[in-house]
């Protein structure tokens, strides 16, 4: 699995590479029954602190995307397949947007905004 | 030159499966025709120094000439003909057949050497030496050989070696870490595991015919080592961030590291263990060097400063590759 983060963005290190395992799932990258590497192995290869690694794990975990075992580490679920459903319809509305000149931050704030509404900025 | 696409195929079941069947059919025939005149017992093995030591009945040669000469390269070629079937190409099953035409030739003329000087002798004490028909077996075993490697053509896999690029590119100030696990593939293990039970038999054997202590602490300690090896060798996991190249087997070693700055350029191969490699787990391969190849299929290949060359086989090597590359690219940039 590819796992990307830019330490000068505005979002938050935890949720950067929460996005990163997310899209991992969609592209198949990750299917269920994969292992996450360990926490430890993504802090040192990314020169985060462990505890970012492990809140983005967590994270990813409440939203039931991975389970965590004791021993095993960070196991993917099913929902994995899930969400790799939505490829085909994210790659749509992605190319759809370029095509009609729309920057990629209007289209996060766009989709932000379909999903919750009350919340939009 | 054009070769139909199954040409490698039908010459390789020409030498390694036909050949040796009609070699073996014809020293069967010339046993048998020299049956009538022979002693019995034959004699059926010969000292160092060239004369009998050991007898039997005829059959027995006969048998053996089966057995061996035939029931080896049949076993070499089943080994090699469901990668050959797929489209898998390499100098290695060439050098195989070749090798499997050569052990039926060798087995087939000593065999049969070994029954034809007993002709007409009252009793197998009185057996010539076993020595001239030894080197004569060693030449024609020689000239199959070569004449199974030059019948078969030289085919090599297509090796559509292509370089990967990452979609969005990687920002400057961006941080990646591409990690991924990889395990031996089904027919790597049942290669090993035949292999590994072949070497308990004969160990068993072994053990059980010698009373000797040392030789038999010396088969299980090779016998273990084999485990041992066949399970350092079974999984990997292979990490691509921004200090390189990682491979490391699950129990920590054996691992290989190539930081970027030793990293000529990276390339997306299609591997196949035994046409390249002869098989599964750490290999080297003349011209192809230093290789983690545990199953056939996409593999991330590095040519590094210097020259050499180490390649591992992994899912989604592409993304991986692509990573590398830009790791790459980004040090040399700030050099």
């Amino acid at each position: 699995m590819l796992i990307r983060t830019d330490p000068t963005s505005d979002v938050p290190l935890f949720a950067q590479i929460a996005a990163s395992v997310r899209a991992d799932a969609v592209a198949r990258r990750l299917r269920p029954g994969d292992r996450l590497p360990s926490a430890r192995e993504v802090a040192a290869a990314l020169d985060v602190n462990l505890h970012t690694v492990l809140h983005a794990y967590q994270l990813l975990r409440d939203e039931g995307l991975v389970s965590m075992h004791r021993g095993r580490g960070a196991v993917v679920t099913e929902a994995a397949d899930r969400l790799a459903e939505l490829q085909d319809d994210i790659a749509g509305v992605v190319a759809r947007a370029r095509a009609r000149g729309l920057s990629r931050q209007a289209l996060a704030a766009l989709i932000h905004h379909a999903s919750d509404p009350e919340e939009s900025p | 030159m054009t070769t139909s696409p199954t040409r490698a195929v039908s010459r390789f079941v020409a030498v390694a499966v036909i050949a040796p069947a009609a070699i073996t059919a014809v020293a069967m025939g010339l046993q048998l025709a020299a049956a009538p005149s022979l002693p019995d017992p034959v004699a059926i093995h010969w000292g160092a120094a060239g004369t009998a030591d050991g007898w039997g009945p005829a059959w027995l040669t006969l048998l053996m000439t089966v057995a061996v000469g035939l029931g080896v390269p049949w076993l070499m070629a089943a080994t090699a003909v469901v990668g050959l079937r797929r489209g898998d190409r390499g100098p290695v099953y060439r050098l195989l057949a070749a090798l499997a035409v050569a052990t039926s030739a060798f087995l087939g003329t000593l065999s049969t050497g070994s029954v034809l000087i007993q002709r007409g002798i009252a009793a197998a004490e009185d057996a010539p030496s076993i020595l001239p028909v030894l080197v004569l077996a060693g030449f024609i075993a020689v000239g199959a050989g070569l004449g199974g490697w030059f019948v078969q053509p030289d085919e090599r896999p297509t090796r559509a070696a292509r370089t990967a690029t990452m979609d969005p590119p990687l920002g400057a100030t961006e941080r990646a870490v591409w990690v991924r696990s990889v395990r031996l593939a089904k027919g790597g293990f049942l290669v090993l595991g035949a292999a590994l039970l072949l070497l308990v038999v004969v160990s068993a054997l072994a053990i059980a015919a010698s009373d000797d202590a040392a030789v038999i602490a010396t088969l299980i300690v090779v016998v273990l080592v084999l485990i041992a090896l066949i399970a350092m060798t079974a999984v990997f996991r292979v990490r691509v961030d921004a200090a390189g190249l990682a491979v490391t087997s699950a129990i920590g070693f054996p691992r290989v590291r190539i930081p970027v700055d030793e990293i000529d350029r990276v390339e997306v191969v299609e591997v196949s263990p035994m046409g390249e490699y002869g098989g599964w787990g750490l290999r080297w391969a003349p011209g192809g060097g230093f290789g983690v190849v545990l199953r056939s299929g996409p593999g991330i290949r590095v040519h590094r400063t210097g020259g050499k060359v180490f390649t591992v086989t992994v899912d989604d090597a592409e993304t991986g590759a692509a990573l590398l590359s830009a790791e790459c690219e980004r040090t040399e940039r700030e050099r």
